[in-house]
């Protein structure tokens, strides 16, 4: 496929931390991302440092990729408590940082890539026209099938969701995507910590930076799933010895 | 509107024929989604998706036709008897036998004993993550490869043991070890060659112990010094046996919530 103009940039941002299944879901993330045209990876560790498999699995990657780490501090590790938020607003100043001496009106749309979701082809086709900020439907997500925002007339007018459908946004973090351009000129919209309750992670982000009659629906009004909130089993190491035995060591 | 296509096809290059099992339920769509983009970046990949179903579904039908790959869909439904009668640990009830053997079968209608392609299968699950390394590491198999899988058996991964010669003599794993062959069906291919020469061998279905459903096929194929370690000796891990969590969804209700047209 040719086009014209260049294709205008998607930037997936990906908080990663580490766990035995952690190569698995960057190898198989990674797989997907590397379909896509015109696609830079912004990878950050929840880490106070970069670490060696990662570092590895990026220079092997065959990825644009942007390797950023940021360590949650302790007292935010804690069940209940909105995760990744560190690492997400890395990824956005990184963005910003970039493109500090250049216009606003960059072309481009980033979004929020956790590395256990599933993510179709389609997807990226479709959030690639994003003006401002795009909606779609997500799979697996809310205890239903799909979770999705509810479109009459090209408008965003609700929510179809197993949560709380009164949040201002009712959307999961899969289910956006926001123009660098909207990112830059909104230099002070991140991830909230201080009173953000649990669940409102993405409605505090995105009402900093839009609002719902702004929002663009896509995927077919949001009536078809291009992406599912898919979830790793925890791995059973039951076998493994306290004390490494085998001659040699192997990264997992 | 197919949106990625693999690389152009080869005539010099041997093909990979992947033997996928697959069932309905929610996740099934993201598995093969996942697992397309994977093998999208392969060259001469052949992909068999076998439906534990009575009839081929639509929602298999149609990802496979806007997949972009070389593809055959069959399907063979599993009986009920079957499904129950395996194991009474229902986590271990081994899937995909039959789906499996049917593979197998269409290989074997579909090329000649005489002029074998050059080629391997390789039984990929829909649930595991594959590297794109480990399909260049098959490629080339003579009779039967293998090399260690990830996240089996209770360890951070299973290998053969191989000696200094180069040649497996045991299996590294905690998990009943002196199995004929201790090793996860990620673990190995088989040349399509072989299988074309033992057209007897197929997956037993019954009375097979948790663990020896891969014995049950490669016992009638090789033995263990005839097996040929890839993965660098087996000191690399380049496929994980990930499990994918069964998705909650308490809040569908009894009757179903969502709009059952809306595909997931």
């Amino acid at each position: 496929r040719r086009r014209e103009a260049p294709l205008p940039p998607i930037y997936a941002i990906t908080p990663t931390y580490s766990r035995p299944a952690q190569k698995a879901e960057l190898t198989r993330l990674a797989n997907t991302l590397r379909q896509v045209s015109r696609l830079h990876w912004i990878l950050v560790e929840d880490a106070a440092a970069r670490s060696e498999l990662v570092s590895r699995f990026v220079a092997r990657a065959g990825l644009s990729c942007t390797h950023l780490h940021v360590p949650t501090p302790r007292r935010y590790k804690r069940p209940g408590l909105p995760r990744a938020t560190e690492q997400r607003n890395a990824g956005l100043a990184w963005l910003r940082q970039r493109h500090r001496h250049l216009p606003p009106a960059q072309p481009g749309v980033l979004f929020f890539a956790d590395d256990d979701n599933t993510y179709s082809l389609e997807l990226f086709h479709e959030m690639r026209t994003t003006r401002k900020v795009s909606v779609w439907p997500v799979g697996l997500v809310g205890g239903r099938r799909y979770e999705r925002p509810v479109v009459e007339n090209g408008k965003v007018v609700g929510w179809y969701t197993g949560w709380r459908a009164d949040r201002p946004f009712a959307i999961d973090m899969a289910g956006f995507a926001v123009s660098l351009q909207v990112i830059l000129s909104h230099p002070k919209a991140v991830f909230k910590r201080r009173g953000s309750q649990p669940g409102m992670q993405e409605s505090d982000f995105l009402k900093q930076i839009t609002t719902v009659e702004e929002l663009e629906p896509k995927a077919n009004n949001c009536t078809k799933v291009l992406v599912w909130h898919t979830r790793t089993e925890k791995v059973n190491l039951a076998n493994e010895p306290k004390y490494r035995l085998d001659t040699v060591n192997i990264e997992v | 509107y197919v949106y990625s296509r693999p690389p152009p096809w080869s005539d010099t290059l041997p093909t990979i024929f992947v033997i996928t099992p697959t069932y309905t339920r929610p996740v099934q769509k993201a598995e093969l989604t996942r697992l397309a983009n994977t093998f999208l970046h392969v060259q001469n990949l052949h992909w068999v998706v076998v439906e534990d179903s009575p009839r081929r579904t639509n929602l298999v039908s149609n990802l496979l036709e806007k997949a972009g790959l070389n593809f055959t869909h069959l399907n063979v439904e599993t009986p009920k008897s079957l499904k129950l009668g395996l194991s009474w640990i229902p986590s271990h009830t081994p899937r995909g036998t039959l789906q499996r053997n049917l593979g197998l079968h269409w290989l074997r209608d579909s090329f000649s004993n005489t002029s074998p392609p050059e080629g391997v299968v390789y039984f990929a699950d829909d649930d595991n993550t594959y590297s794109l390394e480990l399909f260049e590491e098959m490629r080339y198999t003579r009779r039967v490869s293998v090399w260690p899988v990830a996240f089996v058996g209770g360890l951070r991964y299973e290998s053969p043991k191989v000696s200094p010669a180069g040649k497996v003599v045991g299996w590294k794993t905690v998990f009943d070890p002196n199995r004929p062959f201790a090793i996860d069906m990620a673990g190995f291919a088989i040349s399509i060659k072989l299988i074309l020469e033992k057209p007897q061998a197929s997956f037993k279905l019954e009375g097979v112990k948790g663990g020896y459903q891969e014995t049950s096929l490669l016992k009638d194929l090789v033995t263990m010094d005839g097996l040929e370690p890839k993965a660098a000796n087996c000191t690399k891990v380049l496929v994980w046996h990930t499990r994918t969590e069964r998705p909650t969804l308490v809040n569908e209700g009894k009757r179903g919530f969502t709009d059952p047209r809306v595909e997931v």
